[in-house]
């Protein structure tokens, strides 16, 4: 039996257990990030989302060090034959649901959307066809939510998917399919 | 040599040297001298004098010219002059029919991470006691079949691709070669790596460890190999050659597009106007700033003054949308090509100076109390250090070197452009107090963070001097950034070099034309390249101490080399 002061924070948490602390909650989500292979911009830019001007934490969003700590796999850059070992170990480790998030024109591996401009689409075609380059696995391929093209997408661009896919929206992924090359 | 010589006199002086040791071949170039050296002793002659005279090595480049007229294998190595502005390329020819190369491995043992890669890339093997210490897997890591050679010219990219995806569906993949063996008792292996706690690019650290105290150090890098060099070959124009030099290493993407523009235009013969390489210069400069300031904001998080960092953030965060604003892109991706400039619209001048003179003064006051701070000498002073001697063996280039005490910056060693003399006055070399000009180059963490700090300063002051310049150009100079070049026909199968000063030191690029407008092979030399060894020397044990394994994170941020430019 909890008696005193004890049951006070419980009387505070049942009141504040309502819609909005409730709703908080559900959209924090937590992300690991692997470069595959991408030139350094985007984990620069990655960086740049964790600085006082776009603090990222305000929206429960947090860079985790493990994957098995995390609910979303950023992927930037084409994913090279020389790690695609590690990404496929960490997100085999990656607890459920789970899902990966592409950032960057390169890592569009379905080349389902627009690219930023003609020489992103050529390059993101180079680089499709090199052969240090690798498709994405499967399954890995199946748990993509989510795209946010350019080179590098700014950091406000990036912030608005990830708030979308801890929304369970899929509007960052609803962008009109490239046409046939 | 004498004391002091014209540039005319060491030229006439090193003709007269370099004549015992091959034939000397006309270049286009008033800086370089070319020599070709066929016989193997004369090579070793030639690397025993150039090492004995103090040159850096700036880059070697093996190339398939299998199919063109001399049938064989070249090797081309490019020298720096210490102190003046001259490079001697040396063209050597392989055997006919052979893959085996003399080692220049005792003379400079900077030319390690270059053999590695001519040998996963080229399949070119040393000769002698040498081949026996050198690894395949430093670039192609085992999922790759052991026969290729990505830069041999007999396959086309759609076979090597094809190649690459029978061989990890069907073949068992190579054993990984066995990694902190013969470690002493009580010592521990720790593998850190490939994927690293925080947000940055791949790569694995094995540590011999014990206690607390590192040991030594394996680096295995390659993990971000996306095959560039053979993506610039036969697949992208001369001119177009910029939009993959801008994706090697994408935070110093301005330095890398610049110097391949340089070597685009030696070979178009069609130089960019003057008031364009004004703007190149302050477009380098605005990058080395921005860069700066992320490292020391990393350094101060990495020592836990986390209100510090938050505010390094918020600068470098001004100083990204001013490049924005000035040129529509975060990273000055876009601008350069051959020939010149583009800039979307007229440069802001008045904004350019206000916002950097707010950003640079608020900087120049965190810099400050992050100098004097107790802790944070603490932390730094004394730890990762890389001794001058050192740094000059293992022929370290860029910030690092500058760390600890070798003065060599391409922007003043081998000036282009607008760098001159009058510019350098405006920068002042750093060297302000007496006290902490010594403490700037004991090349330790603390080294590497001043003349970070001192850089940041004086690349401030270069852009300041550059904008005035650029305001006294007359307007009709101003709108004419961009020539028209035209690839030469006459120039296929010549090579030319293009360098810049990026952030972390000279980026050198190595380009020859092919003759469909095309590249035949475009060699990029990253500084990150020749860095890397110098970030396990400077932890392994010395005889006044060890790094802790704690220390790691912070030396190897207070370095802070790219592994995609290494990579390739």
């Amino acid at each position: 039996m909890r008696t005193g002061w004890l049951a006070i924070p419980r009387v505070l948490f049942s009141r504040h257990l309502s819609t909005e602390t409730y709703g908080a909650v559900k959209t924090s989500i937590f992300i690991r990030h692997i470069d595959g292979g991408s030139s350094n911009v985007f984990e620069s830019e990655l960086a740049a989302l964790t600085n006082p001007i776009y603090d990222l934490a305000q929206y429960g969003i947090h860079f985790v060090a493990s994957p098995s700590h995390a609910d979303v796999l950023l992927l930037t850059g084409p994913l090279t034959r020389n790690m695609l070992d590690p990404a496929r170990e960490a997100f085999a480790v990656m607890p459920e649901p789970k899902s990966i998030v592409t950032i960057g024109d390169y890592a569009d591996v379905d080349r389902r959307h627009e690219h930023t401009d003609r020489i992103v689409g050529e390059l993101a075609y180079l680089f499709s066809c090199s052969y240090a380059t690798t498709d994405l696995p499967e399954d890995m391929r199946r748990a993509v939510v989510a795209h946010v093209p350019g080179d590098p997408p700014e950091p406000k661009e990036i912030i608005q998917a990830l708030l979308a896919v801890a929304a369970g929206s899929t509007a960052a992924t609803a962008q009109p399919p490239r046409p046939a090359r | 040599m004498s004391v002091i010589a014209t540039t005319e006199q060491v030229r006439d002086e090193l003709i007269h040297q370099l004549s015992r040791y091959g034939e000397q071949l006309s270049s286009p170039v008033d800086d370089q001298l070319l020599v070709q050296v066929r016989r193997v002793n004369l090579l070793l002659d030639l690397a025993r004098f150039l090492s004995g005279e103090r040159f850096y090595l700036v880059t070697v480049v093996a190339n398939d010219e299998r199919e063109l007229e001399d049938r064989r294998f070249k090797i081309y190595y490019m020298f720096s002059h210490p102190t003046t502005d001259l490079f001697v390329l040396v063209e050597y020819l392989l055997e006919h029919g052979r893959t085996r190369y003399p080692s220049l491995y005792e003379q400079f043992p900077a030319v390690d991470c270059f053999e590695r890669e001519m040998l996963d890339m080229v399949g070119l093997r040393p000769e002698g006691a040498r081949q026996d210490q050198l690894t395949t897997g430093s670039w192609l890591h085992e999922a790759y079949p052991p026969e290729l050679h990505p830069l041999r010219r007999e396959r086309t990219t759609e076979a090597l691709r094809r190649q690459v995806a029978d061989h990890a569906d069907h073949d068992i993949p190579r054993p990984a070669p066995p990694r902190g063996a013969g470690c002493e008792p009580g010592c521990l292996v720790l593998p850190v790596g490939p994927i690293h706690a925080g947000i940055i690019e791949p790569g694995q650290f094995l540590f011999t460890i014990a206690g607390e105290a590192i040991e030594d150090l394996d680096l295995r890098l390659g993990y971000t190999h996306r095959g560039i060099e053979r993506l610039f070959q036969s697949h992208l124009d001369l001119l177009d050659g910029w939009w993959l030099a801008e994706q090697v290493s994408g935070d110093s993407s301005f330095a890398h597009s610049l110097a391949y523009c340089r070597a685009a235009e030696t070979l178009t013969e069609v130089p960019a106007p003057p008031a364009a390489e004004l703007l190149r210069a302050l477009f380098l400069e605005l990058e080395r700033i921005h860069n700066h300031i992320g490292d020391v904001a990393a350094l101060a998080e990495d020592v836990a003054m986390d209100r510090l960092s938050s505010d390094f953030g918020i600068v470098r965060e001004q100083l990204l949308r001013l490049n924005k604003r000035l040129t529509g892109h975060r990273y000055l991706r876009r601008i350069n090509r051959p020939g010149g400039v583009t800039i979307p619209g007229r440069l802001d001048v008045t904004d350019l100076r206000e916002t950097l003179r707010e950003n640079l003064g608020v900087f120049d006051a965190l810099a400050r109390r992050m100098k004097g701070d107790p802790a944070f000498r603490d932390r730094t002073i004394g730890v990762g250090i890389l001794t001058g001697e050192q740094a000059l063996r293992l022929g370290v280039t860029g910030l690092v070197a500058r760390a600890s005490g070798v003065p060599r910056d391409s922007r003043w060693d081998h000036p282009t452009g607008v760098y001159d003399r009058a510019l350098l006055d405006t920068a002042g070399r750093p060297e302000p107090d007496a006290a902490e000009s010594r403490e700037a180059q004991a090349g330790d963490v603390y080294a590497r963070f001043l003349i970070r700090v001192d850089e940041v300063r004086a690349a401030g002051n270069i852009a300041i001097a550059i904008l005035d310049s650029w305001t006294a150009e007359p307007p009709e100079q101003q709108a004419c950034l961009l020539a028209e070049p035209r690839v030469r026909p006459e120039n296929n199968y010549t090579f030319a070099c293009g360098y810049a000063e990026g952030f972390r030191g000279d980026v050198v690029y190595w380009l020859m034309q092919d003759k469909m407008n095309g590249i035949y092979r475009c060699k990029v030399r990253d500084p990150s390249m020749l860095n890397w060894p110098a970030l396990r020397h400077s932890v392994l044990p010395r005889a006044d101490g060890e790094t802790v394994l704690a220390d790691f994170p912070l030396v190897n941020q207070s370095f802070n080399l790219s592994y995609a430019g290494n990579d390739l």
